[in-house]
């Protein structure tokens, strides 16, 4: 790329006790000045971090993803924990889906409840996720943010629609805050005007641009966030926000859960997809990525280490050409 | 950033006679149809050899167009005219190859050729598949090399890549499959004159390998050039994926901003380095993870060690996505398509002809189990939201659509469901069609729930 001038900003998720808070560690992404893993032309400070999904409510998901977590899908405390404790997670998501009048149409201070609950069952810094209800969401998250207040989380996400409210109460209460909008570089840069307009600090705005699953539309979301990344390196300010993907999103392919025995088993193939639409975002720039198979998200924790340290992941192909063993 | 001369800087080095020698009457119109393409610049009588040579190396993509094999299993890769896919599309798919080892016996051999062979998806209307077989001289063996040539050769159509450092073992194979434009792999800095002489003399393609050192990599190149072999792919090597990547990208950018000849040629990468043995799932998630990343970095051919379909429909499905034409969105048939069993009384939906909104829907309609006819209407291949504020979807297409595919035909009542996001224009639809519209969900995964709640439960009352 010519002339990078523009750097991502970073934002930090989650506080410490001696920055007010009660979470071990803080997160802390963006900060890049190259493109993704492109040493050669600037730094990338941090490295893409992973968050694992949580929800506080059944909702329908494939047998895959259910097997791993099945004994704590209950209760949306445990399940954080598990996901801490037993695969390492450094940040989890806390979907309020139940809050959806569509849904069980809980109230705010019961979705407190689960925030609390879940803040007390882990120590990682913690993203709370709305239900999308665009009603909705507003209170939800007036009254989470609220008790939350010195957690420094991260609120996804504000629309067009709402963001007023979830900005400004991002603003009151020490938040970061997501701007979603739908695979289109024009739409996530106003919505990040609008943050900024309304006093978010550009520190404190992570972007969503929507990662389509591979399959049905993935290269759309590679391109603009490519788009928005070389945009943002070039010196567009209005684009220096880290890039979140959802690509847990991924199972809503039906390769990934769909029965089919010319294909091979679902129960690969969904790990599978999630993890190439994972791949597929660290290599358009997304900085935080939402994942939730525990396979998924170990293999591309692995290609993240292994671009970060630079370290050896092959057999010398000499060697290799020679080898006596077959597949 | 593409290749293209425009018709002037063309027309500047034509003879200006018009004497429609060429078949076109004046050399500005021959100018007009060498820049579409349309025509040879090579066909002119009067122009120069020199002017030819120069035109050429001006008008070829800046990443060699290569071909491996012959006939219509020929595999071509390279051609490329740009560094990101936003930009202009990205032209010739990154070739999938599996290898095979001399040292497997014919069954073996036998049964994964097949299992290759056996790849074939069909996505999006587009059959997906592997394209080359890489075959390794384990055994270091001219004869035992060429008798699995041979025999691999006789199995299938697959154009092959002769994979040894030992220039005796290539010559062995060349010997076999010399005539068929197998890709040899490769020449390095030890055997690179031997390799050369062959790639000339069979007229294949030669790789050449340099790990993580692009100035041995060019002068390497400079001197293949030299000894008569310019059709050439490059490997850089795969010891850590954060170099090769990094590799990887600087010939691109070399090759098409700074029309630096030697970086312009097609890559190879071999995914199947980073894996162990035995070979299981979990090197078959992380072999796909590497040849994604290789893919989207401008890898024109992945050699993989696994060939489960469940791993292989992941890369197949990755490049059919990524090698779309970013200008042009990908679109299905317009129609009236039938799901489950629908019957007369069974709700007709409606959706636009974007083959992402038409797959999505349809995957969610099949996933509900719900027995409807879906309305595909010509929204010129672009999404709801996008259509209505583009006016390609509009009340009076509707009703065109209904028409055409025969919806009074095939339901009794006259009620069609729209997509919550086209809310907007549902009066005018009801306008132009007569029919009653109920406003549907803004998800599509909500229609199976929609279609229980508000239609079935009518039809029932």
């Amino acid at each position: 790329m010519e002339k990078i001038v523009g750097r991502i900003s970073e934002v930090k998720i989650g506080a410490t006790s001696a920055e007010g808070g009660t979470r071990d560690r803080v997160i802390t992404i963006g900060g890049a000045t190259a493109l993704p893993f492109n040493y050669f032309e600037g730094k990338i400070p941090n490295p893409p971090a992973i968050s694992f999904d949580v929800f506080d409510a059944p909702i329908g998901l494939p047998k895959a993803l259910k097997t791993p977590y099945k004994d704590v899908m209950e209760d949306p405390a445990e399940w954080a924990k598990f996901c801490v404790e037993k695969y390492g997670a450094e940040m989890v998501t806390i979907h309020l889906v139940s809050t959806d009048p569509e849904n069980l149409d809980r109230s705010p201070e019961e979705a407190a409840r689960t925030i609390e609950k879940v803040l007390q069952a882990v120590k990682v810094p913690i993203i709370i996720g709305g239900s999308g209800n665009p009603k909705k969401d507003p209170v939800v998250f007036t009254k989470v943010a609220e008790i939350t207040q010195g957690e420094r989380c991260l609120l996804a996400s504000a629309t067009p629609e709402q963001y007023q409210t979830l900005g400004a109460v991002a603003i009151a209460y020490g938040h970061s805050v997501v701007g979603w909008t739908s695979i289109d570089l024009d739409l996530a840069k106003q919505l990040n005007r609008l943050l900024l307009n309304l006093g978010v600090p550009k520190d404190r705005i992570v972007m969503d641009p929507t990662l389509a699953s591979l399959g049905y539309g993935v290269e759309y979301s590679f391109s603009v966030m490519e788009k928005m990344r070389i945009a943002a390196l070039l010196g567009d300010e209005a684009l220096q926000m880290p890039m979140l993907a959802g690509v847990s999103n991924a199972w809503g392919a039906r390769e990934a859960w769909k029965k089919s025995p010319e294909l091979g088993p679902q129960e690969y193939r969904g790990p599978l997809w999630e993890t190439v639409s994972g791949i597929v975002a660290v290599m358009s720039g997304a900085d935080l990525l939402m994942m939730m198979h525990p396979d998924a998200i170990k293999t591309v924790r692995k290609a993240i280490s292994a671009f970060q340290k630079g370290e050896k992941i092959s057999t010398n192909i000499y060697d290799w050409i020679i080898e006596k063993e077959s597949v | 950033m593409s290749a293209k001369l425009s018709p002037m800087q063309i027309y500047a080095v034509l003879p200006k006679k018009n004497c429609g020698e060429c078949g076109v009457p004046t050399c500005l119109a021959f100018a007009f149809k060498v820049s579409t393409g349309e025509i040879k610049i090579e066909i002119c009588p009067y122009i120069t050899e020199e002017t030819k040579t120069k035109m050429a190396a001006l008008v070829a993509p800046p990443v060699k167009l290569i071909t491996i094999g012959v006939g219509e299993n020929a595999v071509k890769i390279g051609g490329e005219e740009v560094v990101h896919r936003h930009e202009k599309k990205f032209n010739n798919e990154t070739a999938l190859a599996i290898e095979i080892s001399d040292l497997m016996n014919a069954e073996q051999i036998t049964k994964r050729l097949e299992q290759a062979n056996s790849i074939k998806v069909v996505r999006m209307g587009q059959t997906l598949n592997l394209n080359l077989v890489a075959v390794r001289g384990a055994s270091a063996n001219v004869q035992k090399f060429a008798e699995t040539v041979k025999f691999v050769k006789e199995k299938t159509t697959f154009p092959l890549i002769l994979c040894s450092f030992d220039p005796n073992v290539i010559e062995a194979g060349l010997n076999v499959v010399g005539t068929d434009r197998p890709l040899i792999y490769a020449a390095d800095e030890n055997n690179w004159g031997k390799m050369a002489e062959l790639a000339k003399r069979y007229n294949c393609p030669l790789t050449v390998y340099s790990p993580h050192n692009l100035e041995k990599m060019f002068s390497l190149i400079q001197q293949i050039n030299a000894a008569g072999v310019s059709d050439l792919v490059l490997d850089v090597g795969l010891d850590s994926i954060m170099d090769a990547i990094n590799d990887l990208t600087i010939l691109r950018r070399l090759a098409v901003k700074k029309r630096f000849k030697s970086a312009g040629h097609p890559t190879i990468a071999f995914p199947a380095l980073s894996v162990g043995k035995p070979f299981d799932v979990e090197s078959g998630y992380w072999e796909a993870a590497v040849g994604s990343i290789l893919l989207l970095k401008y890898a024109s051919i992945l050699v993989l060690r696994g060939a489960e379909i469940w791993e292989i429909l992941s890369l197949l499905t990755l490049r059919q996505n990524i090698f779309t034409d970013p200008q042009k969105p990908v679109r299905v048939e317009p129609g009236l398509i039938a799901f489950g069993q629908p019957d007369e009384n069974s709700p007709i939906l409606m959706t636009t002809n974007f083959a992402l909104t038409y797959y999505t829907v349809a995957g969610d309609i099949e996933s509900a189990k719900t027995n409807c006819y879906l309305l595909v209407v010509d929204t010129e291949g672009l999404s709801v939201i996008t259509s209505i504020a583009g006016e390609k979807l509009t009340a009076e297409k509707v009703a065109d659509a209904l028409k055409k595919f025969e919806a009074e035909k095939k339901v009794k009542h006259r009620q069609l469901v729209i997509p919550g996001t086209a809310a907007k224009i549902s009066g005018k639809i009801e306008d132009s069609t007569g029919w009653k519209v109920l406003v549907g969900p803004k998800d599509s995964g909500e229609i199976g729930a929609f279609v229980k709640d508000k239609w079935e439960q009518k039809q029932a009352s």
